[in-house]
Protein backbone atom coordinates (compact mmCIF):
# COMPACT_ATOMS: atom_id res chain seq x y z
CA UNK A 1 0.00 0.00 0.00
CA UNK A 2 1.41 3.17 -1.20
CA UNK A 3 0.35 5.07 2.45
CA UNK A 4 2.48 2.72 4.24
CA UNK A 5 5.49 3.83 2.94
CA UNK A 6 8.04 5.38 5.31
CA UNK A 7 8.08 9.02 3.78
CA UNK A 8 4.50 9.55 3.46
CA UNK A 9 2.99 11.90 6.18
CA UNK A 10 -0.17 9.47 7.69
CA UNK A 11 -1.56 12.59 9.48
CA UNK A 12 -1.58 16.28 7.78
CA UNK A 13 -2.21 18.96 10.41
CA UNK A 14 -1.87 22.88 8.50
CA UNK A 15 -2.65 25.73 10.43
CA UNK A 16 -5.77 24.62 12.55
CA UNK A 17 -7.11 27.35 14.46
CA UNK A 18 -10.15 26.52 17.09
CA UNK A 19 -11.98 29.47 19.17
CA UNK A 20 -14.74 27.71 21.71
CA UNK A 21 -17.49 29.97 22.62
CA UNK A 22 -16.35 32.43 25.25
CA UNK A 23 -13.53 33.29 22.78
CA UNK A 24 -11.21 30.96 24.06
CA UNK A 25 -8.23 29.93 21.66
CA UNK A 26 -8.06 26.36 21.79
CA UNK A 27 -5.87 26.31 18.83
CA UNK A 28 -3.98 28.98 17.00
CA UNK A 29 -2.22 28.03 13.86
CA UNK A 30 -1.22 24.34 14.63
CA UNK A 31 0.66 22.71 12.09
CA UNK A 32 2.60 19.13 12.20
CA UNK A 33 2.88 16.65 10.03
CA UNK A 34 3.39 12.48 11.51
CA UNK A 35 5.21 9.98 9.32
CA UNK A 36 3.13 6.84 8.60
CA UNK A 37 3.97 4.07 11.08
CA UNK A 38 5.60 6.59 13.52
CA UNK A 39 4.72 7.24 17.00
CA UNK A 40 4.06 11.09 17.40
CA UNK A 41 4.06 12.51 20.96
CA UNK A 42 2.31 15.87 21.77
CA UNK A 43 3.15 17.47 25.21
CA UNK A 44 2.24 20.42 26.77
CA UNK A 45 0.64 22.56 29.50
CA UNK A 46 -2.75 22.02 30.88
CA UNK A 47 -5.20 23.62 28.41
CA UNK A 48 -2.61 23.69 25.58
CA UNK A 49 -4.74 22.29 22.92
CA UNK A 50 -3.97 18.71 23.28
CA UNK A 51 -7.61 17.30 23.37
CA UNK A 52 -8.71 19.97 20.80
CA UNK A 53 -6.25 18.53 18.03
CA UNK A 54 -7.28 14.88 18.73
CA UNK A 55 -11.00 16.01 18.88
CA UNK A 56 -10.37 17.43 15.42
CA UNK A 57 -8.39 14.64 13.84
CA UNK A 58 -10.87 11.90 15.38
CA UNK A 59 -14.02 14.08 13.68
CA UNK A 60 -15.41 15.29 16.88
CA UNK A 61 -15.15 18.66 16.60
CA UNK A 62 -14.41 21.43 13.73
CA UNK A 63 -12.08 23.66 13.42
CA UNK A 64 -12.49 27.33 12.41
CA UNK A 65 -10.20 27.92 9.72
CA UNK A 66 -7.18 25.47 8.80
CA UNK A 67 -6.70 21.44 7.30
CA UNK A 68 -6.23 18.21 8.59
CA UNK A 69 -5.92 14.92 6.81
CA UNK A 70 -5.75 11.72 7.92
CA UNK A 71 -4.79 9.01 5.05
CA UNK A 72 -4.89 11.93 2.68
CA UNK A 73 -8.37 11.92 3.61
CA UNK A 74 -9.98 15.43 4.64
CA UNK A 75 -11.12 15.57 7.78
CA UNK A 76 -14.16 18.46 7.47
CA UNK A 77 -15.52 16.66 4.12
CA UNK A 78 -15.20 12.95 4.71
CA UNK A 79 -15.23 12.18 8.75
CA UNK A 80 -17.36 8.91 7.80
CA UNK A 81 -14.29 7.74 5.70
CA UNK A 82 -12.01 8.59 8.54
CA UNK A 83 -14.08 7.05 11.33
CA UNK A 84 -13.82 4.01 9.57
CA UNK A 85 -10.02 3.67 9.77
CA UNK A 86 -9.20 5.52 12.90
CA UNK A 87 -9.21 4.36 16.36
CA UNK A 88 -9.68 6.47 19.67
CA UNK A 89 -8.82 6.58 23.54
CA UNK A 90 -9.71 10.09 24.88
CA UNK A 91 -8.82 11.59 27.58
CA UNK A 92 -12.29 11.23 29.21
CA UNK A 93 -13.26 8.02 30.12
CA UNK A 94 -16.06 6.23 27.52
CA UNK A 95 -17.47 3.46 29.39
CA UNK A 96 -20.71 2.33 29.56
CA UNK A 97 -22.06 1.98 32.94
CA UNK A 98 -24.62 -0.80 33.76
CA UNK A 99 -23.05 -3.23 31.30
CA UNK A 100 -20.11 -5.58 32.32
CA UNK A 101 -16.65 -5.02 30.50
CA UNK A 102 -16.89 -7.97 27.90
CA UNK A 103 -20.37 -6.39 26.80
CA UNK A 104 -18.95 -2.84 26.31
CA UNK A 105 -16.52 -4.69 24.27
CA UNK A 106 -18.82 -6.49 22.22
CA UNK A 107 -20.63 -3.19 21.76
CA UNK A 108 -17.92 -1.41 20.47
CA UNK A 109 -16.86 -3.94 18.08
CA UNK A 110 -20.34 -4.05 16.63
CA UNK A 111 -19.87 -0.53 15.87
CA UNK A 112 -17.11 -1.13 13.94
CA UNK A 113 -18.75 -3.83 11.75
CA UNK A 114 -17.33 -6.91 13.63
CA UNK A 115 -18.73 -9.87 14.80
CA UNK A 116 -19.27 -13.44 15.77
CA UNK A 117 -16.84 -15.79 16.38
CA UNK A 118 -14.25 -13.52 14.89
CA UNK A 119 -15.70 -10.60 17.69
CA UNK A 120 -15.50 -13.47 20.83
CA UNK A 121 -12.16 -14.07 19.92
CA UNK A 122 -10.66 -10.80 19.60
CA UNK A 123 -12.73 -9.53 22.88
CA UNK A 124 -11.30 -12.28 24.63
CA UNK A 125 -7.56 -11.49 23.11
CA UNK A 126 -7.83 -8.28 24.20
CA UNK A 127 -9.09 -9.68 28.30
CA UNK A 128 -5.91 -11.38 28.02
CA UNK A 129 -3.50 -8.85 27.10
CA UNK A 130 -4.78 -6.36 29.69
CA UNK A 131 -5.23 -8.29 32.04
CA UNK A 132 -9.08 -7.71 32.75
CA UNK A 133 -9.85 -11.35 33.46
CA UNK A 134 -11.31 -11.17 36.28
CA UNK A 135 -13.10 -7.80 35.74
CA UNK A 136 -14.47 -8.86 32.26
CA UNK A 137 -18.21 -10.20 33.27
CA UNK A 138 -18.66 -7.64 35.78
CA UNK A 139 -20.84 -4.32 35.67
CA UNK A 140 -18.00 -1.37 34.98
CA UNK A 141 -19.96 0.55 37.77
CA UNK A 142 -17.33 -1.89 40.48
CA UNK A 143 -14.18 -1.18 38.00
CA UNK A 144 -11.36 1.06 39.66
CA UNK A 145 -9.77 4.05 37.94
CA UNK A 146 -7.14 1.98 36.22
CA UNK A 147 -9.47 -0.90 35.26
CA UNK A 148 -11.68 1.60 33.61
CA UNK A 149 -8.72 2.95 31.64
CA UNK A 150 -7.67 -0.45 30.31
CA UNK A 151 -11.06 -1.39 29.38
CA UNK A 152 -10.68 2.47 27.32
CA UNK A 153 -7.86 1.43 25.46
CA UNK A 154 -9.22 -2.06 24.83
CA UNK A 155 -12.00 -0.56 22.68
CA UNK A 156 -9.60 1.84 21.15
CA UNK A 157 -7.98 -0.88 19.30
CA UNK A 158 -11.04 -3.50 19.64
CA UNK A 159 -10.99 -3.31 15.22
CA UNK A 160 -7.60 -3.09 14.22
CA UNK A 161 -7.30 0.65 13.27
CA UNK A 162 -4.77 2.00 10.65
CA UNK A 163 -4.23 5.09 12.70
CA UNK A 164 -4.51 5.43 16.15
CA UNK A 165 -5.07 8.20 18.92
CA UNK A 166 -4.12 8.06 22.41
CA UNK A 167 -4.93 11.26 24.82
CA UNK A 168 -3.00 10.22 28.16
CA UNK A 169 -4.20 6.62 27.47
CA UNK A 170 -1.79 5.56 30.53
CA UNK A 171 -2.86 8.40 33.27
CA UNK A 172 -3.90 5.99 36.44
CA UNK A 173 -2.77 3.05 35.50
CA UNK A 174 -0.26 1.50 38.10
CA UNK A 175 3.83 0.74 36.74
CA UNK A 176 2.96 -2.93 35.64
CA UNK A 177 0.04 -1.86 33.75
CA UNK A 178 1.51 1.26 31.89
CA UNK A 179 4.60 -0.87 31.17
CA UNK A 180 2.05 -3.69 29.32
CA UNK A 181 0.41 -0.94 27.17
CA UNK A 182 4.34 0.66 26.51
CA UNK A 183 4.56 -2.88 25.09
CA UNK A 184 1.25 -2.75 23.06
CA UNK A 185 1.85 0.51 21.59
CA UNK A 186 5.75 -0.07 20.29
CA UNK A 187 3.94 -3.02 18.98
CA UNK A 188 1.11 -1.63 17.53
CA UNK A 189 3.99 1.13 15.69
CA UNK A 190 6.81 -1.44 14.66
CA UNK A 191 4.69 -4.95 13.97
CA UNK A 192 1.71 -3.83 12.53
CA UNK A 193 2.77 -0.14 11.30
CA UNK A 194 0.07 1.73 13.29
CA UNK A 195 0.65 5.39 13.43
CA UNK A 196 -0.48 6.67 16.50
CA UNK A 197 -0.45 10.34 18.23
CA UNK A 198 0.16 10.39 21.70
CA UNK A 199 -0.45 12.69 24.09
CA UNK A 200 0.63 12.69 28.08
CA UNK A 201 2.45 14.51 30.74
CA UNK A 202 4.93 11.66 31.37
CA UNK A 203 7.83 12.83 30.08
CA UNK A 204 9.26 9.62 30.31
CA UNK A 205 6.89 7.72 28.56
CA UNK A 206 7.08 10.26 25.68
CA UNK A 207 10.87 9.65 25.67
CA UNK A 208 10.47 6.07 25.80
CA UNK A 209 8.02 5.76 22.93
CA UNK A 210 7.70 8.82 20.53
CA UNK A 211 9.72 8.85 17.17
CA UNK A 212 8.79 12.69 17.17
CA UNK A 213 7.75 14.87 19.45
CA UNK A 214 6.15 18.33 19.23
CA UNK A 215 5.48 20.41 22.35
CA UNK A 216 2.74 22.88 22.26
CA UNK A 217 1.22 25.49 24.11
CA UNK A 218 -1.60 28.08 23.61
CA UNK A 219 -2.38 26.18 20.83
CA UNK A 220 0.65 26.46 18.54
CA UNK A 221 3.61 24.19 18.00
CA UNK A 222 6.82 25.38 19.93
CA UNK A 223 9.22 23.30 19.09
CA UNK A 224 8.90 20.08 17.06
CA UNK A 225 11.55 17.00 16.18
CA UNK A 226 12.42 13.61 17.55
CA UNK A 227 13.35 12.90 21.09
CA UNK A 228 17.08 13.25 21.01
CA UNK A 229 17.42 16.38 18.74
CA UNK A 230 15.24 17.87 21.39
CA UNK A 231 17.94 16.66 24.22
CA UNK A 232 20.86 17.94 21.84
CA UNK A 233 19.70 21.33 21.51
CA UNK A 234 20.18 22.00 25.24
CA UNK A 235 23.80 22.30 26.24
CA UNK A 236 24.75 18.74 26.83
CA UNK A 237 25.01 16.50 30.60
CA UNK A 238 24.85 17.05 33.89
CA UNK A 239 27.90 15.09 36.04
CA UNK A 240 27.18 14.94 39.45
CA UNK A 241 29.69 13.83 41.79
CA UNK A 242 29.41 12.65 45.32
CA UNK A 243 32.51 13.52 47.73
CA UNK A 244 33.90 11.75 50.92
CA UNK A 245 33.67 14.19 52.80
CA UNK A 246 32.33 17.85 53.58
CA UNK A 247 34.88 20.11 52.63
CA UNK A 248 33.38 22.79 53.55
CA UNK A 249 36.63 25.07 53.47
CA UNK A 250 38.36 24.12 50.27
CA UNK A 251 34.99 24.31 48.37
CA UNK A 252 34.99 27.74 46.98
CA UNK A 253 38.21 27.33 45.52
CA UNK A 254 36.82 23.94 43.90
CA UNK A 255 34.00 25.88 42.04
CA UNK A 256 37.27 28.41 40.97
CA UNK A 257 38.91 25.69 39.37
CA UNK A 258 36.49 23.48 37.96
CA UNK A 259 34.48 26.68 36.40
CA UNK A 260 38.09 27.42 34.35
CA UNK A 261 38.13 23.41 33.10
CA UNK A 262 37.07 23.54 29.02
CA UNK A 263 33.86 22.19 28.62
CA UNK A 264 31.91 23.06 31.80
CA UNK A 265 29.39 25.62 32.02
CA UNK A 266 28.29 25.48 35.28
CA UNK A 267 28.85 24.55 38.90
CA UNK A 268 26.67 23.60 41.50
CA UNK A 269 27.72 22.85 45.08
CA UNK A 270 25.85 21.59 48.28
CA UNK A 271 27.78 20.34 50.87
CA UNK A 272 28.51 17.04 49.68
CA UNK A 273 27.88 16.77 46.14
CA UNK A 274 29.29 18.60 43.12
CA UNK A 275 26.52 18.91 39.83
CA UNK A 276 28.42 20.37 36.73
CA UNK A 277 26.41 21.42 33.54
CA UNK A 278 28.76 19.97 30.75
CA UNK A 279 28.68 19.81 27.16
CA UNK A 280 29.46 16.12 26.86
CA UNK A 281 30.07 14.30 30.03
CA UNK A 282 31.87 11.35 28.78
CA UNK A 283 34.69 12.85 27.16
CA UNK A 284 35.28 15.47 30.23
CA UNK A 285 34.81 12.99 32.84
CA UNK A 286 38.36 11.95 32.88
CA UNK A 287 39.86 16.02 33.56
CA UNK A 288 37.52 16.41 36.13
CA UNK A 289 38.66 13.53 37.99
CA UNK A 290 42.33 14.65 37.87
CA UNK A 291 41.60 18.51 38.73
CA UNK A 292 39.83 16.82 42.16
CA UNK A 293 42.30 14.58 42.84
CA UNK A 294 45.19 17.31 42.46
CA UNK A 295 43.12 19.45 45.22
CA UNK A 296 43.18 16.32 47.43
CA UNK A 297 39.79 16.02 47.11
CA UNK A 298 38.18 12.26 47.90
CA UNK A 299 35.66 10.97 45.40
CA UNK A 300 32.91 8.52 46.36
CA UNK A 301 30.78 8.07 43.62
CA UNK A 302 30.16 9.84 39.83
CA UNK A 303 27.32 9.46 37.41
CA UNK A 304 26.58 11.38 34.36
CA UNK A 305 22.66 12.13 33.54
CA UNK A 306 21.69 12.82 29.86
CA UNK A 307 19.66 15.55 29.40
CA UNK A 308 15.78 14.69 29.84
CA UNK A 309 12.48 15.93 28.40
CA UNK A 310 11.82 17.54 31.33
CA UNK A 311 14.50 20.19 30.82
CA UNK A 312 13.41 20.50 27.22
CA UNK A 313 9.89 20.83 28.70
CA UNK A 314 10.88 23.42 31.58
CA UNK A 315 12.82 25.00 28.92
CA UNK A 316 10.10 25.59 26.00
CA UNK A 317 7.11 26.20 28.23
CA UNK A 318 8.21 27.58 31.21
CA UNK A 319 6.72 25.09 33.54
CA UNK A 320 7.30 22.02 35.33
CA UNK A 321 5.37 19.17 34.92
CA UNK A 322 3.87 17.42 37.68
CA UNK A 323 3.71 13.81 37.78
CA UNK B 1 -29.51 0.40 5.68
CA UNK B 2 -29.20 -2.96 7.80
CA UNK B 3 -26.16 -1.54 9.23
CA UNK B 4 -28.54 1.43 10.64
CA UNK B 5 -31.05 -0.73 12.02
CA UNK B 6 -28.25 -3.12 13.15
CA UNK B 7 -26.31 -0.41 14.68
CA UNK B 8 -29.96 1.03 16.33
CA UNK B 9 -30.63 -1.66 18.09
CA UNK B 10 -27.20 -2.75 19.53
CA UNK B 11 -27.34 0.23 21.29
CA UNK B 12 -31.21 -0.39 22.52
CA UNK B 13 -30.54 -3.18 23.63
CA UNK B 14 -27.29 -1.82 25.86
CA UNK B 15 -30.22 -0.57 27.71
CA UNK B 16 -33.00 -2.71 27.36
CA UNK B 17 -30.44 -5.24 28.67
CA UNK B 18 -30.46 -3.67 32.49
CA UNK B 19 -33.62 -2.99 32.74
CA UNK B 20 -34.65 -6.27 31.95
CA UNK B 21 -31.58 -8.05 34.38
CA UNK B 22 -33.40 -5.79 37.19
CA UNK B 23 -37.56 -6.40 35.97
CA UNK B 24 -38.46 -4.72 39.67
CA UNK B 25 -37.72 -1.48 37.80
CA UNK B 26 -40.20 -2.10 35.19
CA UNK B 27 -42.82 -2.45 38.12
CA UNK B 28 -41.43 0.64 39.99
CA UNK B 29 -41.56 2.46 36.72
CA UNK B 30 -44.97 2.34 36.20
CA UNK B 31 -46.13 2.31 39.38
CA UNK B 32 -47.87 5.93 39.15
CA UNK B 33 -50.24 5.00 37.01
CA UNK B 34 -51.19 1.85 38.14
CA UNK B 35 -51.90 3.35 41.56
CA UNK B 36 -53.77 6.13 40.09
CA UNK B 37 -55.70 3.14 37.80
CA UNK B 38 -56.68 1.77 41.17
CA UNK B 39 -57.11 4.91 43.21
CA UNK B 40 -59.40 6.97 40.73
CA UNK B 41 -61.14 3.83 39.36
CA UNK B 42 -62.14 2.60 42.37
CA UNK B 43 -62.96 6.33 44.12
CA UNK B 44 -65.28 7.69 41.50
CA UNK B 45 -66.73 4.57 40.45
CA UNK B 46 -69.86 6.55 40.34
CA UNK B 47 -69.13 9.34 38.50
CA UNK B 48 -70.57 7.91 35.54
CA UNK B 49 -73.60 8.29 36.57
CA UNK B 50 -73.61 12.18 35.42
CA UNK B 51 -74.76 12.98 32.28
CA UNK B 52 -72.05 12.58 29.89
CA UNK B 53 -70.06 10.05 30.12
CA UNK B 54 -71.13 7.22 27.67
CA UNK B 55 -69.28 4.55 29.05
CA UNK B 56 -70.33 2.17 31.83
CA UNK B 57 -67.05 1.70 33.60
CA UNK B 58 -65.09 4.63 34.59
CA UNK B 59 -62.15 2.12 34.74
CA UNK B 60 -62.40 1.77 31.04
CA UNK B 61 -63.22 5.61 30.93
CA UNK B 62 -59.52 6.34 32.08
CA UNK B 63 -57.72 3.18 30.80
CA UNK B 64 -56.41 5.28 27.73
CA UNK B 65 -55.33 8.05 29.81
CA UNK B 66 -53.18 5.78 32.46
CA UNK B 67 -51.55 4.47 29.06
CA UNK B 68 -51.03 8.02 27.89
CA UNK B 69 -49.23 8.91 31.56
CA UNK B 70 -47.27 5.80 31.90
CA UNK B 71 -45.82 6.77 28.70
CA UNK B 72 -45.27 10.83 29.41
CA UNK B 73 -43.45 9.87 32.74
CA UNK B 74 -41.25 6.94 31.50
CA UNK B 75 -40.78 9.28 28.40
CA UNK B 76 -39.71 12.59 29.98
CA UNK B 77 -36.83 10.49 31.80
CA UNK B 78 -35.29 9.10 28.38
CA UNK B 79 -32.77 12.34 28.67
CA UNK B 80 -31.20 10.86 32.19
CA UNK B 81 -29.27 8.02 29.87
CA UNK B 82 -28.41 10.21 27.29
CA UNK B 83 -27.07 12.42 30.07
CA UNK B 84 -25.30 9.79 31.38
CA UNK B 85 -23.58 8.93 28.86
CA UNK B 86 -22.78 12.08 27.85
CA UNK B 87 -21.11 13.07 31.24
CA UNK B 88 -18.88 10.03 31.24
CA UNK B 89 -17.77 10.34 27.81
CA UNK B 90 -19.60 7.24 25.77
CA UNK B 91 -21.57 9.65 23.64
CA UNK B 92 -18.15 11.11 21.93
CA UNK B 93 -17.18 7.91 22.26
CA UNK B 94 -20.10 6.83 20.16
CA UNK B 95 -19.81 9.95 17.96
CA UNK B 96 -15.90 8.96 16.49
CA UNK B 97 -17.14 5.36 15.86
CA UNK B 98 -18.62 4.31 11.79
CA UNK B 99 -22.55 4.91 12.81
CA UNK B 100 -24.98 7.38 11.35
CA UNK B 101 -25.65 10.44 14.16
CA UNK B 102 -29.25 9.64 14.04
CA UNK B 103 -28.89 6.24 15.78
CA UNK B 104 -27.49 7.32 18.94
CA UNK B 105 -31.09 9.02 19.25
CA UNK B 106 -33.23 6.05 17.19
CA UNK B 107 -31.39 3.31 19.89
CA UNK B 108 -33.60 5.37 22.49
CA UNK B 109 -36.44 5.66 21.09
CA UNK B 110 -36.54 1.75 20.26
CA UNK B 111 -35.59 0.78 23.98
CA UNK B 112 -38.31 3.11 24.91
CA UNK B 113 -41.22 1.33 22.55
CA UNK B 114 -39.98 -2.35 24.40
CA UNK B 115 -40.15 -1.44 27.67
CA UNK B 116 -43.61 0.59 27.02
CA UNK B 117 -45.59 -2.51 25.30
CA UNK B 118 -44.26 -4.71 28.27
CA UNK B 119 -45.87 -2.26 30.57
CA UNK B 120 -49.18 -2.01 28.45
CA UNK B 121 -49.84 -5.75 28.31
CA UNK B 122 -49.37 -5.16 32.56
CA UNK B 123 -51.79 -2.44 32.66
CA UNK B 124 -54.33 -4.22 30.13
CA UNK B 125 -54.13 -6.91 32.12
CA UNK B 126 -54.97 -5.11 35.30
CA UNK B 127 -57.76 -3.39 33.97
CA UNK B 128 -59.60 -6.14 32.34
CA UNK B 129 -59.22 -7.73 36.09
CA UNK B 130 -60.55 -4.39 37.70
CA UNK B 131 -63.41 -5.36 35.03
CA UNK B 132 -63.02 -3.07 31.68
CA UNK B 133 -64.30 -5.43 28.98
CA UNK B 134 -63.24 -4.30 25.36
CA UNK B 135 -63.80 -6.00 21.97
CA UNK B 136 -60.89 -4.98 20.28
CA UNK B 137 -59.26 -6.17 16.66
CA UNK B 138 -56.19 -6.83 16.17
CA UNK B 139 -56.00 -3.09 13.83
CA UNK B 140 -57.57 -1.27 17.04
CA UNK B 141 -54.91 -3.37 19.48
CA UNK B 142 -52.17 -1.71 17.14
CA UNK B 143 -53.57 1.61 16.53
CA UNK B 144 -54.15 1.59 20.45
CA UNK B 145 -50.60 1.02 21.48
CA UNK B 146 -49.05 3.07 18.33
CA UNK B 147 -50.66 6.38 19.77
CA UNK B 148 -49.68 6.65 23.11
CA UNK B 149 -45.98 5.65 22.03
CA UNK B 150 -46.13 8.20 19.38
CA UNK B 151 -46.51 10.58 22.16
CA UNK B 152 -44.15 9.17 23.99
CA UNK B 153 -41.16 8.76 21.49
CA UNK B 154 -42.02 12.74 20.76
CA UNK B 155 -41.78 13.54 24.96
CA UNK B 156 -38.73 11.31 24.86
CA UNK B 157 -36.63 13.42 22.28
CA UNK B 158 -38.31 16.17 23.88
CA UNK B 159 -35.88 14.93 27.19
CA UNK B 160 -33.14 13.93 25.28
CA UNK B 161 -32.94 17.56 23.83
CA UNK B 162 -33.13 19.23 27.36
CA UNK B 163 -30.54 16.97 28.45
CA UNK B 164 -28.02 18.15 25.36
CA UNK B 165 -28.70 21.35 26.20
CA UNK B 166 -29.51 22.02 30.23
CA UNK B 167 -26.70 18.96 30.35
CA UNK B 168 -27.99 18.67 34.20
CA UNK B 169 -29.98 15.99 35.67
CA UNK B 170 -32.43 18.53 38.05
CA UNK B 171 -32.91 21.21 35.18
CA UNK B 172 -34.16 18.38 32.77
CA UNK B 173 -36.44 16.21 34.79
CA UNK B 174 -37.76 19.59 36.90
CA UNK B 175 -38.99 21.14 33.83
CA UNK B 176 -40.61 17.88 32.41
CA UNK B 177 -42.00 17.34 35.54
CA UNK B 178 -43.54 21.34 35.92
CA UNK B 179 -45.36 20.46 32.43
CA UNK B 180 -46.49 16.25 32.67
CA UNK B 181 -48.90 16.43 35.87
CA UNK B 182 -50.77 19.94 35.09
CA UNK B 183 -51.22 18.96 31.33
CA UNK B 184 -53.01 15.35 32.40
CA UNK B 185 -55.45 17.42 34.16
CA UNK B 186 -55.87 19.71 31.19
CA UNK B 187 -56.93 16.95 28.92
CA UNK B 188 -59.36 14.02 29.18
CA UNK B 189 -57.91 12.20 30.96
CA UNK B 190 -60.64 11.72 33.85
CA UNK B 191 -63.30 13.73 32.65
CA UNK B 192 -64.65 14.17 28.60
CA UNK B 193 -64.77 17.77 27.16
CA UNK B 194 -67.83 18.37 27.23
CA UNK B 195 -68.18 18.51 30.86
CA UNK B 196 -64.93 20.63 31.78
CA UNK B 197 -64.79 24.07 32.13
CA UNK B 198 -64.29 26.26 28.94
CA UNK B 199 -61.27 27.05 29.68
CA UNK B 200 -59.71 23.73 30.45
CA UNK B 201 -61.52 22.89 27.11
CA UNK B 202 -59.65 24.87 24.97
CA UNK B 203 -56.37 24.17 26.35
CA UNK B 204 -57.26 20.47 25.85
CA UNK B 205 -57.79 20.89 22.40
CA UNK B 206 -54.42 22.33 21.86
CA UNK B 207 -53.22 19.46 24.33
CA UNK B 208 -51.06 17.21 22.73
CA UNK B 209 -51.74 14.60 25.46
CA UNK B 210 -55.41 15.18 24.73
CA UNK B 211 -55.01 14.04 21.29
CA UNK B 212 -53.50 10.88 21.82
CA UNK B 213 -55.93 10.08 24.92
CA UNK B 214 -58.59 10.75 22.38
CA UNK B 215 -56.94 8.82 19.79
CA UNK B 216 -56.53 5.63 21.83
CA UNK B 217 -59.99 6.02 23.64
CA UNK B 218 -61.48 6.25 20.50
CA UNK B 219 -60.38 2.50 19.51
CA UNK B 220 -61.86 1.20 22.22
CA UNK B 221 -65.49 2.14 21.85
CA UNK B 222 -68.08 0.11 20.57
CA UNK B 223 -68.47 2.09 17.05
CA UNK B 224 -65.70 3.61 16.10
CA UNK B 225 -65.40 7.51 14.97
CA UNK B 226 -62.43 6.51 12.39
CA UNK B 227 -62.23 10.70 11.66
CA UNK B 228 -61.58 11.36 15.06
CA UNK B 229 -59.22 8.23 15.80
CA UNK B 230 -57.06 9.38 12.78
CA UNK B 231 -57.07 12.68 13.34
CA UNK B 232 -55.94 12.66 16.74
CA UNK B 233 -53.56 10.26 15.64
CA UNK B 234 -51.92 12.31 12.48
CA UNK B 235 -51.69 14.64 15.27
CA UNK B 236 -49.91 12.84 17.84
CA UNK B 237 -47.47 11.30 14.69
CA UNK B 238 -46.66 14.75 13.86
CA UNK B 239 -45.76 15.92 17.27
CA UNK B 240 -44.06 12.90 17.51
CA UNK B 241 -42.21 14.03 14.21
CA UNK B 242 -41.52 17.58 14.98
CA UNK B 243 -39.99 16.50 18.39
CA UNK B 244 -37.53 14.29 16.75
CA UNK B 245 -36.71 17.10 14.46
CA UNK B 246 -35.86 18.99 17.45
CA UNK B 247 -33.62 16.55 19.02
CA UNK B 248 -31.52 15.97 15.96
CA UNK B 249 -31.14 19.93 16.03
CA UNK B 250 -30.48 20.12 19.66
CA UNK B 251 -27.75 17.15 18.81
CA UNK B 252 -26.07 19.27 16.25
CA UNK B 253 -25.80 22.40 18.95
CA UNK B 254 -24.54 19.69 21.04
CA UNK B 255 -21.49 18.70 18.22
CA UNK B 256 -20.74 21.72 17.78
CA UNK B 257 -20.28 22.51 21.55
CA UNK B 258 -17.15 19.78 21.55
N1 LIG C 1 -15.87 21.88 24.84
C1 LIG C 1 -15.18 23.00 25.19
N2 LIG C 1 -15.84 24.16 25.39
C2 LIG C 1 -15.16 25.28 25.71
N3 LIG C 1 -13.83 25.35 25.88
C3 LIG C 1 -13.12 24.22 25.70
C4 LIG C 1 -13.75 22.99 25.36
N4 LIG C 1 -12.80 22.05 25.24
C5 LIG C 1 -11.62 22.66 25.51
N5 LIG C 1 -11.80 23.97 25.78
C6 LIG C 1 -10.75 24.96 26.07
O1 LIG C 1 -9.76 24.89 25.06
C7 LIG C 1 -8.46 24.98 25.60
C8 LIG C 1 -7.65 23.77 25.19
O2 LIG C 1 -8.18 22.62 25.83
P1 LIG C 1 -7.62 21.15 25.59
O3 LIG C 1 -8.60 20.23 26.23
O4 LIG C 1 -7.34 20.95 24.15
O5 LIG C 1 -6.27 21.16 26.41
P2 LIG C 1 -5.23 19.98 26.69
O6 LIG C 1 -3.96 20.38 26.08
O7 LIG C 1 -5.81 18.70 26.27
O8 LIG C 1 -5.13 20.05 28.27
P3 LIG C 1 -4.96 18.88 29.36
O9 LIG C 1 -3.52 18.60 29.48
O10 LIG C 1 -5.48 19.51 30.60
O11 LIG C 1 -5.78 17.73 28.92
C9 LIG C 1 -8.64 25.12 27.10
O12 LIG C 1 -8.54 26.49 27.42
C10 LIG C 1 -10.03 24.63 27.36
O13 LIG C 1 -10.60 25.31 28.44
MG1 LIG D 1 -6.38 17.03 27.21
Amino acid sequence: MLLKNQNTFAIEVNNLVKTYKGGIKALDGLTFNIRSGSIYGLLGPNGAGKSTTVKILTTLSKPDSGEANVLGIDVLSQPDKIRRIIGCVSQKSGVCYDSTGRENLILQGQLYGMGGKYLKERVDELINILKLEEAANRSTLTYSGGMLRKLDIAMGIIHNPQILFLDEPTTGLDPEARATLWEIILNLSKQEQVTILLTSHYLDEIDRLADRVAIIDQGKVIIEGSPRELKDKLAGDVIKIELLKNYSNSIFHVEDVLKKQEGVIEVKIKSKELQLQVSRGASILPNILQVLQSLSIEVASVEIIPPSLDVVYLKYTGKRIEA
Amino acid sequence: MKKLIKDTWNLAFRRIRPTFRRPMTIFMSMAQPIIWLLLFGNLFKGIIQVPGFFTDSYVEYILPGMIVMNTLFIGIYTGMGTLTDLNYGALERFLVTPINKIVIIFSELVQLIVLLLVQFIMIMLLALTMGARFTLSISSIIIFLTIPILLGLGVSALSISLALITRKHEAMITALQFFTLPLMFLSSAFMPRNLMPAWIRTISIVNPIDWAILGARGVLSSQINWTEVITNGAMVLLFGVICVLISLQSFKKFQNSI
